[in-house]
């Protein structure tokens, strides 16, 4: 009988194996009322085996779970390709339940996959699916192909479905819909290769594939709200081999182990388009980014840097610091004297990550969920957004339970395992990076230094005086679409209306009107910030609606937002508009802005159950923030 | 293999709650049952059984008992 193995890391502390516990669960009819148990149980287990959970998962029911679990994510992925694309679904699910999220499949399997991805936005009664995914195989070439083949025969072919896919992809780009086409590149199977005989056709084959592949990755270079997984890069990490008994009776071409690793490709785009894409990774030190235990084996015991072991902990920290240049926050979490570990950060040899490349360090010897805390606070970041790696199971289990979202990557042991386990669920996946994802790391150094500097300076206002804050609001340009739409992914709590928006919709919304999208922009004495913020207006019957607003975390509590709705109120008024009308959305994380319009002179005026419509009559206004000068440049454009 | 392990092994791959009683339900008439259903359970059978079973017949199957009689076919 097919048993799923047993995690080692189960038994070592007498816990039960992620397993046994689900069984358990399924056993007792728990699955649903467990959903957020399911999913850590699920992240312990080796990917290919989390289809069968979530099958599990799949027959108890979206609905069930949702029911059970009143404040859980969800998202909508619809389902289509050119075969049997059912046995993604389990997949998917399991996939979605290890991020916390609960997955809504529309599996539409016509026959005919364009109609499909063109249809899907009518898929549910809730809205446009979130993402929409086409899973295609190379059975969409050779069954084109007929017998006896030659290469130039598949070219053709290649050629034609390549130009089929680009229209598919202009089309889906042209219709409302869905906020994202997933489109994937065609594994070239030995079974098709291994028909031609001679080397040369091989050869020919391979080339002309691999080009049709490239022309495919590049299909999302032109079209924003279309990503291509590679699935080269997916499926070589997983067994590649389909079963190709599968494949012919049934038209599934697919392996578990690939639908599994796609899955989590997709899950992870999901969350990208949700705003649940991870922020900052936390780090343990011993046993995590060196070998050893630094308070016992000293700086010069600690194994980093030579040597088969020193070297491939070297080699984590390598991918550590690719990560931070992409946007990824580091933090440290050790229990560890501070002064050990800034003296080896500082000076070890073998160390690839310096003081600089961390934006938090917490090296003590308190409980590490209590430090977890304390990185949030300083980083301005919720602990659902962040990745936490840690040795010890202990350690990142009374974390886990301590934060509820926080992702945990339980590295045990070997560390030439380490870059893969952190890397592999897809965390930190985003469409596109920008800017500011480039040089956040630097960002937040310098926010360090403000902190510093606000320490040193008696009171909050003397701190903002001696800033000198320029903020700039101005009508967003065609370079700053890209930012515009991250903001509104990433941005949580000072979020009015949490409206996500894909880089296609705020071209829409700068093209509508000048002041469709002003952006926030803020320099002061330690240097550019960058765009901070952005509020999406438009103009109703002589009233200006503030649609949303929005303002990084990284600039909270300097009263820009006050700065920014006091000019909008001014030029209101100055142009003769009735009034200013602005929107609170609670969600889950944005409850400290529910006072920001009461606190601006707004009346609430309406309610109803997504929020509360707040009037400015433009009576009195509220004062400027006197250590601001602020630069307001929307108005001379119209 | 014998019926309550069969059970068993459909109970874990699918987790469909079924009973002895529902081997010989037709699969149209199976409470929750889906085609693609016999597709999750090929490398399962497989691994149950110590050979390859043959997936066109079991493509054709109209029952879990069908699909039993498979597995069970090859066993000494």
């Amino acid at each position: 009988m097919a048993t799923l193995p047993t995690s080692p890391s189960g038994n070592r502390t007498g816990r039960p194996s992620p397993t046994d516990a689900l069984q358990a669960l399924r056993q007792q009819g728990r699955l649903a009322t467990d959903f957020g148990n399911v999913g850590r149980l699920l992240a312990r287990l080796p990917r290919p085996d989390r289809g069968r959970v979530g099958q599990w998962l799949a027959q108890v029911g979206a609905a069930e779970i949702a029911t059970k679990n009143p404040g859980v994510t969800s998202a909508r992925i619809a389902v289509t390709g050119t075969s049997t694309v059912a046995g993604l679904v389990p997949h998917l699910v399991a996939a979605g339940a290890v991020h916390g999220l609960l997955i809504e499949t529309h599996v539409r399997d016509s026959h005919d996959h364009r109609a499909d991805v063109l249809n899907a936005a009518g898929a549910s009664r809730e809205g446009p699916p979130n993402v929409t995914l086409c899973l295609l195989d190379p059975y969409l070439v050779f069954d084109q192909v007929g017998v006896p083949w030659q290469v130039d025969d598949v070219t053709r072919v290649l050629d034609a479905t390549l130009g089929e896919l680009a229209d598919l992809a202009r089309a889906f780009s042209r219709s409302g819909g869905s906020e994202l086409l997933v489109l994937n590149t065609l594994p070239l199977s030995v079974a098709f290769t291994s028909q031609l005989v001679d080397y040369r056709s091989r050869s020919a084959l391979g080339a002309a594939w691999r080009r049709f592949n490239a022309a495919m990755l590049e299909l999302c270079l032109q079209h924003e709200r279309v990503v291509t997984v590679d699935l080269d890069a997916v499926t070589s990490r997983v067994a590649t081999d389909s079963d190709l008994r599968l494949a012919t009776y049934a038209r599934q071409y697919y392996s578990e182990d690939a639908l599994a690793g796609y899955a989590t490709e997709a899950v992870a785009l999901a969350r990208h388009v949700l705003g649940r894409t991870k922020k900052m990774l936390v780090l343990d030190l011993d046993n995590t980014l060196w070998g050893g235990v630094l308070a016992e084996d000293g700086p010069e015991g600690i194994v980093l840097g030579g040597g088969d072991e020193g070297g491939a902990y070297r080699a984590f920290q390598r991918v550590v610091r690719q990560l931070a240049a992409q946007g990824v926050l580091l933090a440290v979490c050790s229990k560890n004297e501070q002064n050990e570990v800034r003296a080896t950060l500082a000076d070890h040899p073998g160390m690839v990550l310096r003081e600089e490349d961390f934006a938090v360090i917490r090296a003590n010897w308190r409980p590490k969920s209590d430090n977890v805390t304390d990185i949030a606070a300083v980083a301005n970041l919720a602990p659902d957004s962040f990745v936490f790696v840690d040795d010890s199971a202990f350690e990142c289990e009374l974390v886990q339970a301590e934060h509820a979202g926080l992702a945990v990557v339980q590295v045990d042991g070997d560390p030439a395992l380490q870059p893969l386990a952190l890397l592999s669920e897809g965390f930190f996946t985003v469409r596109e990076l920008t800017l500011e994802d480039r040089g956040r790391g630097q960002l937040y150094r310098i926010e360090a230094e403000r902190q510093d500097f606000l320490s040193a300076i008696p009171s909050m206002q003397d701190y903002l005086a001696a800033l000198d804050l320029h903020v700039t609001l101005r009508s967003a340009r065609e370079a700053d679409v890209t930012r515009v739409s991250q903001l509104t992914l990433r941005t949580n709590q000072f979020n009015l209306t949490t409206r996500r928006l894909e880089p296609a919709q705020v071209r829409e919304l700068t093209q509508r009107d000048a002041k469709g999208v002003l952006i926030i922009e803020a320099d002061d004495r330690f240097g550019g910030c960058g765009i901070v913020g952005a509020v999406f207006t438009s103009t109703v019957d002589n009233n200006l609606l503030l649609d949303n607003l929005l303002l990084s975390c990284r600039v909270f509590s300097r009263s820009i937002e006050t700065a920014c709705v006091v000019a909008l109120l001014e030029q209101a008024r100055a142009t003769g508009l009735r009034s200013v009308v602005g929107f609170h959305r609670p969600s889950a994380k944005n409850h400290r802005v529910a006072g920001f319009y009461p606190q601006h002179g707004f009346r609430p005026a309406d309610q109803d159950e997504r929020g509360t419509r707040f009037v400015h009559d433009l009576g009195e206004l509220p004062d400027r923030p006197p250590h601001i000068t602020l630069a307001a440049t929307f108005s001379s454009e119209e | 293999m014998d019926t309550a392990a069969f059970v068993t092994l459909i109970r874990d791959e699918l987790g469909l709650p079924v009973t002895p009683a529902s081997l010989d339900v037709r699969f149209d008439e199976l409470d929750r049952w889906d085609s693609v259903y016999l597709l999750k359970l090929v490398a399962s059978l497989d691994l149950a059984a110590g050979r390859r079973i043959p997936v066109p017949a079991l493509l054709r199957a109209q029952s879990l008992r069908e699909v039993h009689q498979l597995v069970a076919a090859g066993e000494p």
